[in-house]
C-alpha cells in the first residue's frame, strides 16, 4: 500500500495528509448503467478495430498489424478509463470526543425551595451537596436548616460544583462538556465545571419552561457531536413542542437523555387558582359568569373560599372542598351593573401557613356596555355547528337573535330585499345554506348591508354550499378569500386517525375577538391546546386586505400554513370567514367557555358602533408585560358619567395586585393631550400582576392589565413530574438518577469516543500521465502507420 | 435495503407509546378518563359485528346497543365521516336504519321495544345533520310520530309502543328523545312535551327523588330519570329537579349493583346539567370507580347489574364511556 501511495504521490502530486491507520481504495464515480454503456461501446471498438486490422495484415504484415491494433486498443481503452472516471479515495479514521451536554432548567419554577418536601428530597439533597455519604444517614438539623433555605437552581447548582469538580473532571476524561440553560428558550453557557459554571447558572425567571424545545435545540445544535445529555430540572413542562416528541427525536440522533428531577415529589402544599375565564365584554344588566379554575397540592379535604373581588368589593364568593390531582372549576359570577371597564380580581383565599401565595389570585378585565346586538343566523341543515351556535344565540341575553334553519323549500325568505328591512341587524351569520334560497336582489342587498350600512357577516363553511356555490355571486365579492379555481380541491379532508390543529397568526393574538385568556401568553396557550379538526375548505390565495386570525397548524402532510379564520373590511364593514364546521370542538373539557367567548366577542367586534355620543374611558399601557422596574408609560382618557371629560390637571388612578392595593399614581395632564386625557409613568416594583384602574367616584371606569415577571401557568404548576422524566429517559435510551445517583454516570458513560470516517478522494484521469499516455499511443500509431505506408 | 426496513421497524416500535399532544402531564384524571373512554371505543369498535349491531347474551341484537354505542362515539367527538371510528359509527346507524319498520319503531331482538325505541331515536337525533344519509330524517320524523301516537292520557309511555300503562324508565326516554328530535329541527307538538313533563312531575316524591310510577317510593334508576327529563325540559330550578338532585347526591356509588349502569346514564347527566358543587362533588367519585372498574380489554363488567349483564359487555361499556366522556361537552342534547 505504501508504495502505490508513493507511486501515486509522484505520479499525481495528491499529497494529503496520512496516517498508518489510513486505507486506499481504488473506486469509480461513474454510476452502473454508465458503466455498462462505457463498457459496451468499448467492445464494439475494439471488436471494430480487430476487423480493421486483419484485413491490414494483408498489406503490411502480421507484425505490423499486431503492433498497430495494440496502439489502437490502448487508446480506445484509455479513452474508456477516463470516461468511466476512476478515482482514488483515502479513508481515514479519526477519533473525535463526543460531547455531553447539561441543560439547566431557569424556569421560574426553579425558585421554588421544597427540597426539604419530604424526607426522601431531604437526604437526597444531602448528598447531592455533599452534607451525607448514603442515604442510610441521619441528616444533621444544621443540613435541614440549610437544604430548607436551598432553591432547585440553588441546588442545581451545588451540583454542577460538587466534589471541588471532580465529578466534572471523571466525566471530562471521555466528553467534551457543555452547559446551557433553558426556560422558554436555549441559552448555551460559557466557562468549564471548575471555572465560570456555577457564577452562570443564577436568576430562575424563566416565563415558561419548554422543556421539549429546549431538547430538541440542543440536539439540532450539536448534530453529530452529542451523545449525551444532563437534564438538571423539575420537569414541569408547560409549552413548546411535546417533550416526548423531543426524546424521540434525541433517540434517532443517537442522543441518550439523563435526567435528574429536582423538587419534591408533590412540591410544597399549595393552593393554585389556575385561571379565570369570563366574556371580555359584556352589556349592562347582564349576569356575567366566571369561571374559576382551582388546583391543590397537599390541601386535599380542606375547605376554603373562592371570592370575585372588584377593588375592596366581594361581588360573589363560593365555598368549595379542595381535592387533589385535579382541576376544579367553582363558577362565580356578578351583575354588571355599571358601564365601563372593570378591573376584577379572582382570589383563592390562601390556607393559614401557605408559603406561595402568589399563585392564588387572577386578574381580569371586563368592559360592560349597553348596546343589544341584533343577529341572524341562517342555516342549511341543523349540523352540530348550527346547534350549538343557536343555543348559545338564545342563551345570550344580550343578543336579539333571529335563527332560521333553511333546509326544506317553499319556507320564508331568509334575507329580504330591501336594505331597510335590515336597518336593526348588526350581524348576519350565514352557515352551509344553498345559494338556491337566495335571490340575486336579496345577496345584492347583503352586499350593501355590509358595504353602506357597515354590519358584520359572518360566513361559516361546510361540506355542501358555503362558500364555494356561491361562485360568481355578490357573496363571491364579500369573502376574504379567492377560491380555488374550478376543478381544484376545494375542501381538506384529514386522514381518519390524523387531525390537523389550527394556531393563532400574530395578528390573531391581538385581535380583541380572538382573547380567550387576556393574558396573551396564556390566550396562546389555549389556543394551542384546542382539539384538532377533520375537515376544512382551502382557498387559492387571501384578498388583498384581508388578515388571517388562525391558520392550521404545520404538520407532515400538511405543511402549509392554511388559513382557517380570515378577517376582512369590507366598505363600512367587516366579514368574518371561518374555514371550518367544528368550532363545536372547541368545548373539549371547557364546555360554552370558549365556544361561547370566541362567537360572542366576534359577534360583537363585527357589530357596527351604533351609539358614538357614547363616551368610554379608557387606559392604555406601553406595554402588557414588562420586567421588574422597567418603566410602564400609561395613557388615560377619563371621563365623568355625565360623559363630559375630567377636567383638572391631575388624575388619580389606581394600582393593585389583587390582594394588596398600592398607593394611588398621579397622572399629569400635558398641555399637548386633549380634553380627559393623562400621562404617567411606572415602574413595578415585583413580579406579578398588576390592574391599573379608573374607578373615582363619578366617572365612567376603566381597567388594563400589566403582567410584571413569568407567565402564571409557570408559577401555577411547580411540582415536579417525575413521570415526565422517566419516559424522556426511556424514549431516548436513558436514566433517570436521582440527585444522590448521580456519581454513577461515569460508569454509564462507554469508554470508547465515537469515531468519525472522513474522506478525501482524488479522479485520476485528470493529470498529464494518462494525457501523455493516450497522446504517445496516438502520435506513435500516426508515426508507424506513416513510416510502413499504411496512410 | 435492511437497514431501512429494520429502522422503520424501530422507528414504529417507539411510536407506540407516545401519548397524543396534550398537557405533558399524565396524572390528570380527565386525561385519565379520555384514555379510558378510547379503550372502551375500542371494545365497541372490535366487538361490532359486520351488520353494525352488537350482540346481548339476554335479548340477542338490539336496537338500544347500536344507539348508546353510537352516542358514545359522538360523546367523544367522533362523528360521521371524521375520525378513526367513522365507518363503525355508519355501521351502527345503518343498523337503526335497517330495522325502523314502517310505523316508525325502530327496534330489534327481544329487549321492550319502547326501550330501544327511545335511544335510537334519540340516536338518529344527534346524527341527523352530521351524516349525508337522506333518509335519516324520514325515520327521525316517522319515529318521533310513534312516540307522540303511543303516549298515554297520563303523558307516559311503556314497554309496548301502544297508547297504555306508564312508567317513569320508558317515558324518560321518550322525552329525552323528542327533545333532541327538536333540538335537530324536527317539529315535535310541544303538548306532548308538557304532558310528559306532568308525567314526570306526578311521578316526584315529597321526601326528593322519583318512583316508577305515579305514587311509588324514590326508585335507583328513577329518581336520576326523572330529574334528568325535566331539565331536559327547561325545569332546571323546579323543587322536584332540586329535590331529586339531593336525593341523588346522597346516594352511595355501588358499581356493579342493581341498576347501576342505567342508573348512572342518568345520573351522571344529570348532575352535569346541574353543575356547581353537584357535579363537583359527584363526578371524581364516579369517575375513580369507573376507571379502577375497566377491564382489560377496554370494557366494563357488569358484576351484580342483573339488566347489564343480560343486555352484555358492549351495553355496560357503552354507558361508562358516555359517562366518562361528558367532560367533552360534544352531545348536543346535553348542552345547557
Amino acid at each position: 500500500m505504501h508504495l502505490v501511495w508513493q507511486t501515486f504521490r509522484q505520479w499525481f502530486g495528491w499529497a494529503p495528509d496520512m496516517t498508518p491507520d489510513a486505507t486506499l481504495q481504488f473506486e469509480w464515480a461513474t454510476d452502473r448503467l454508465s458503466l455498462i454503456m462505457i463498457v459496451g461501446v468499448c467492445l464494439l471498438l475494439i471488436t471494430l478495430a480487430v476487423n480493421l486490422y486483419l484485413k491490414t495484415a494483408g498489406l503490411t504484415g502480421r507484425g505490423h498489424a499486431r503492433i498497430l491494433l495494440s496502439l489502437r486498443l490502448a487508446q480506445v481503452i484509455l479513452l474508456a478509463l477516463i470516461l468511466a472516471n476512476p478515482l482514488l479515495a483515502l479513508r481515514e479514521d479519526k477519533d473525535i470526543r463526543s460531547r455531553l451536554m447539561v441543560l439547566v432548567d431557569r424556569s421560574a419554577s426553579m425558585k421554588e425551595k421544597d427540597l426539604a418536601g419530604t424526607t426522601e428530597t431531604l437526604k437526597q439533597t444531602a448528598i447531592g451537596i455533599g452534607r451525607i455519604q448514603q442515604v442510610s444517614n441521619a441528616v444533621p438539623e444544621s443540613t435541614v436548616a440549610e437544604i430548607k433555605t436551598l432553591s432547585r437552581l440553588e441546588f442545581a447548582r451545588r451540583l454542577v460544583a460538587r466534589d471541588d469538580g471532580r465529578f466534572w473532571r471523571r466525566l471530562g476524561v471521555r466528553r467534551d462538556l457543555r452547559l446551557a440553560a433553558f426556560a422558554s428558550g436555549l441559552e448555551p453557557l460559557s466557562g468549564s465545571p471548575t471555572n465560570g459554571w456555577e457564577q452562570t447558572l443564577t436568576n430562575a425567571s424563566g416565563e415558561a419552561t419548554f422543556l421539549g424545545s429546549a431538547l430538541r435545540e440542543a440536539v439540532n445544535q450539536n448534530q453529530g457531536t452529542l451523545t449525551e445529555i444532563l437534564l438538571l430540572t423539575d420537569g414541569a413542562a408547560n409549552g413548546g413542542i411535546d417533550p416526548l416528541q423531543a426524546a424521540l427525536e434525541a433517540r434517532a440522533a443517537g442522543v441518550r437523555i439523563f435526567p435528574v428531577t429536582l423538587g419534591a415529589p408533590s412540591g410544597n402544599p399549595d393552593t393554585i387558582l389556575l385561571s379565570a375565564a369570563a366574556n371580555l365584554l359584556a352589556n349592562k344588566g347582564d349576569q356575567v359568569e366566571v369561571i374559576v379554575e382551582i388546583s391543590t397540592r397537599g390541601y386535599s379535604g380542606q375547605t376554603t373560599t373562592v371570592e370575585l373581588r372588584l377593588g375592596d368589593r366581594v361581588l360573589d364568593r363560593k365555598p368549595v372542598t379542595l381535592q387533589a390531582d385535579t382541576h376544579q372549576r367553582v363558577a362565580l359570577s356578578f351583575r354588571a351593573d355599571r358601564v365601563g371597564g372593570l378591573g376584577l380580581a379572582a382570589v383563592l383565599v390562601p390556607q393559614p401557613n401557605e408559603a406561595n401565595r402568589d399563585n392564588n389570585t387572577h386578574l381580569f378585565t371586563v368592559r360592560v356596555v349597553e348596546d343589544k346586538y341584533d343577529v341572524l343566523y341562517v342555516d342549511g341543515y341543523p349540523r352540530w355547528e348550527y346547534r350549538f351556535l343557536k343555543n348559545l344565540l338564545m342563551r345570550d341575553t344580550s343578543l336579539r337573535s333571529r335563527i332560521v334553519l333553511q333546509n326544506e323549500p317553499n319556507q320564508p325568505d331568509p334575507l329580504p330585499d330591501h336594505l331597510k328591512a335590515l336597518e336593526k341587524t348588526d350581524v348576519i351569520v350565514l352557515g352551509d345554506i344553498s345559494p338556491r334560497f337566495f335571490s340575486r336582489p336579496q345577496l345584492d342587498v347583503l352586499e350593501q348591508f355590509v358595504a353602506k350600512q357597515g354590519g358584520g357577516l359572518i360566513l361559516i363553511a361546510g361540506e355542501d354550499f358555503m362558500p364555494t356555490a356561491f361562485r360568481d355571486s355578490p357573496m363571491e365579492t364579500l369573502l376574504p378569500v379567492v377560491l380555488p379555481a374550478p376543478g381544484q380541491p376545494s375542501a381538506y379532508r384529514a386522514r381518519k386517525d390524523e387531525p390537523f390543529f389550527m394556531e393563532l397568526t400574530p395578528e390573531g393574538s391581538s385581535h380583541a375577538a380572538m382573547r380567550l385568556m387576556e393574558d396573551p401568553l396564556a390566550n396562546l396557550q389555549a389556543w394551542a391546546r384546542m382539539p384538532g379538526h377533520y375537515w376544512c375548505r382551502t382557498l387559492d390565495r387571501m384578498k388583498p386586505g384581508a388578515s388571517a386570525l388562525a391558520v392550521r397548524s404545520a404538520q407532515p402532510g400538511t405543511p402549509d400554513r392554511l388559513p382557517l379564520i380570515v378577517h376582512m373590511r369590507y366598505g363600512k364593514g367587516q366579514v368574518l370567514y371561518v374555514a371550518l364546521d367544528s368550532t363545536w370542538r372547541w368545548r373539549h373539557l371547557w364546555g360554552e367557555t370558549h365556544f361561547d367567548r370566541f362567537w360572542g366577542q366576534m359577534i360583537r367586534n363585527l357589530a357596527p358602533e351604533r351609539d358614538e355620543g357614547r363616551r368610554q374611558s379608557q387606559i392604555r399601557l406601553s406595554r402588557a408585560t414588562c420586567a421588574v422596574g422597567d418603566p410602564v408609560e400609561i395613557n388615560a382618557l377619563a371621563y365623568e358619567t355625565d360623559n363630559r371629560p375630567v377636567q383638572g390637571d391631575a388624575l388619580t388612578i389606581s394600582l393593585s395586585t389583587g390582594e394588596t392595593n398600592l398607593p394611588p399614581l398621579l397622572l399629569q395632564r400635558g398641555f399637548t393631550l386633549g380634553a380627559g386625557e393623562f400621562k404617567g409613568r411606572w415602574s413595578p416594583p415585583r413580579d406579578g400582576s398588576y390592574l391599573v384602574r379608573i374607578d373615582g367616584p363619578g366617572l365612567i371606569p376603566a381597567a388594563a392589565l400589566l403582567r410584571v415577571g413569568p407567565l402564571r401557568s409557570e408559577l401555577n404548576e411547580t411540582a415536579p413530574d417525575p413521570l415526565l422524566l422517566k419516559q424522556i429517559a426511556d424514549l431516548s435510551g436513558g436514566t433517570v438518577f436521582d440527585p444522590a445517583g448521580l456519581a454513577k454516570l461515569p460508569d454509564l458513560l462507554p469508554n470508547t469516543r465515537r469515531v468519525t470516517e472522513q474522506q478525501s478522494r482524488q479522479t485520476m484521469w485528470d493529470n498529464w500521465v494518462l494525457f501523455c499516455l493516450l497522446a504517445g499511443a496516438n502520435l506513435a500509431e500516426l508515426f508507424l502507420r506513416k513510416r510502413w505506408g499504411l496512410l | 435495503m435492511n437497514r431501512y426496513f429494520l429502522a422503520a421497524l424501530f422507528a414504529l416500535a417507539l411510536a407506540g407509546p407516545v401519548p397524543a399532544q396534550s398537557g405533558f402531564r399524565t396524572s390528570d384524571p380527565l386525561e385519565s378518563a379520555l384514555r379510558a373512554v378510547d379503550r372502551g371505543l375500542d371494545y365497541l369498535y372490535t366487538t361490532q359485528t359486520d351488520d353494525g349491531g352488537w350482540v346481548s347474551p339476554g335479548y340477542g341484537k338490539t336496537t338500544a346497543v347500536p344507539a348508546l354505542a353510537a352516542l358514545a362515539f359522538m360523546a367523544r367527538g367522533h362523528v360521521p365521516g371524521q375520525g378513526p371510528y367513522a365507518d363503525c359509527l355508519e355501521r351502527a346507524t345503518a343498523y337503526l336504519l335497517a330495522n325502523a319498520a314502517d310505523n316508525g319503531l325502530i327496534a330489534s331482538g327481544t329487549a321492550p321495544p319502547m326501550y330501544q325505541h327511545g335511544l335510537a331515536t334519540l340516536a338518529l337525533a344527534e346524527l341527523y345533520g352530521m351524516t349525508r344519509r337522506p333518509d335519516i330524517r324520514q325515520r327521525l320524523e316517522a319515529a318521533v310520530g310513534l312516540i307522540v301516537r303511543t303516549q298515554n292520557d297520563a303523558g307516559g309511555w311503556r314497554y309496548q309502543p301502544v297508547k297504555a300503562d306508564a312508567d317513569m324508565s320508558v317515558t324518560v326516554m321518550q322525552i329525552v328523545a323528542l327533545k333532541a328530535a327538536m333540538n335537530a329541527g324536527i317539529k315535535v307538538p310541544q303538548s306532548s312535551i308538557a304532558l310528559g313533563v306532568k308525567y314526570v312531575k306526578a311521578s316526584a316524591c315529597k321526601k326528593g327523588g322519583f318512583g316508577y310510577t305515579p305514587g311509588a317510593g324514590p326508585g335507583i334508576g328513577a329518581s336520576p330519570a326523572g330529574t334528568l327529563a325535566l331539565q331536559m325540559c327547561g325545569e332546571y330550578d323546579a323543587p322536584e329537579v332540586l329535590a331529586g338532585l339531593e336525593y341523588q347526591a346522597k346516594q352511595p356509588i355501588q358499581y356493579g349493583g342493581s341498576m347501576f349502569f342505567y342508573a348512572t346514564y342518568y345520573a351522571a347527566q344529570g348532575m352535569n346539567q346541574a353543575g356547581g358543587i353537584y357535579w363537583l362533588d359527584w363526578m371524581p367519585k364516579m369517575r375513580a370507580i369507573l376507571l379502577s372498574k375497566q377491564a382489560a380489554d377496554g370494557s366494563w363488567p357488569a358484576e351484580n347489574d342483573s339488566s347489564a349483564k343480560s343486555a352484555g359487555l358492549p351495553f355496560s361499556t357503552a354507558i361508562a364511556s358516555l359517562v366518562l366522556a361528558i367532560d367533552c361537552h360534544y352531545l348536543p342534547i346535553y348542552q345547557r
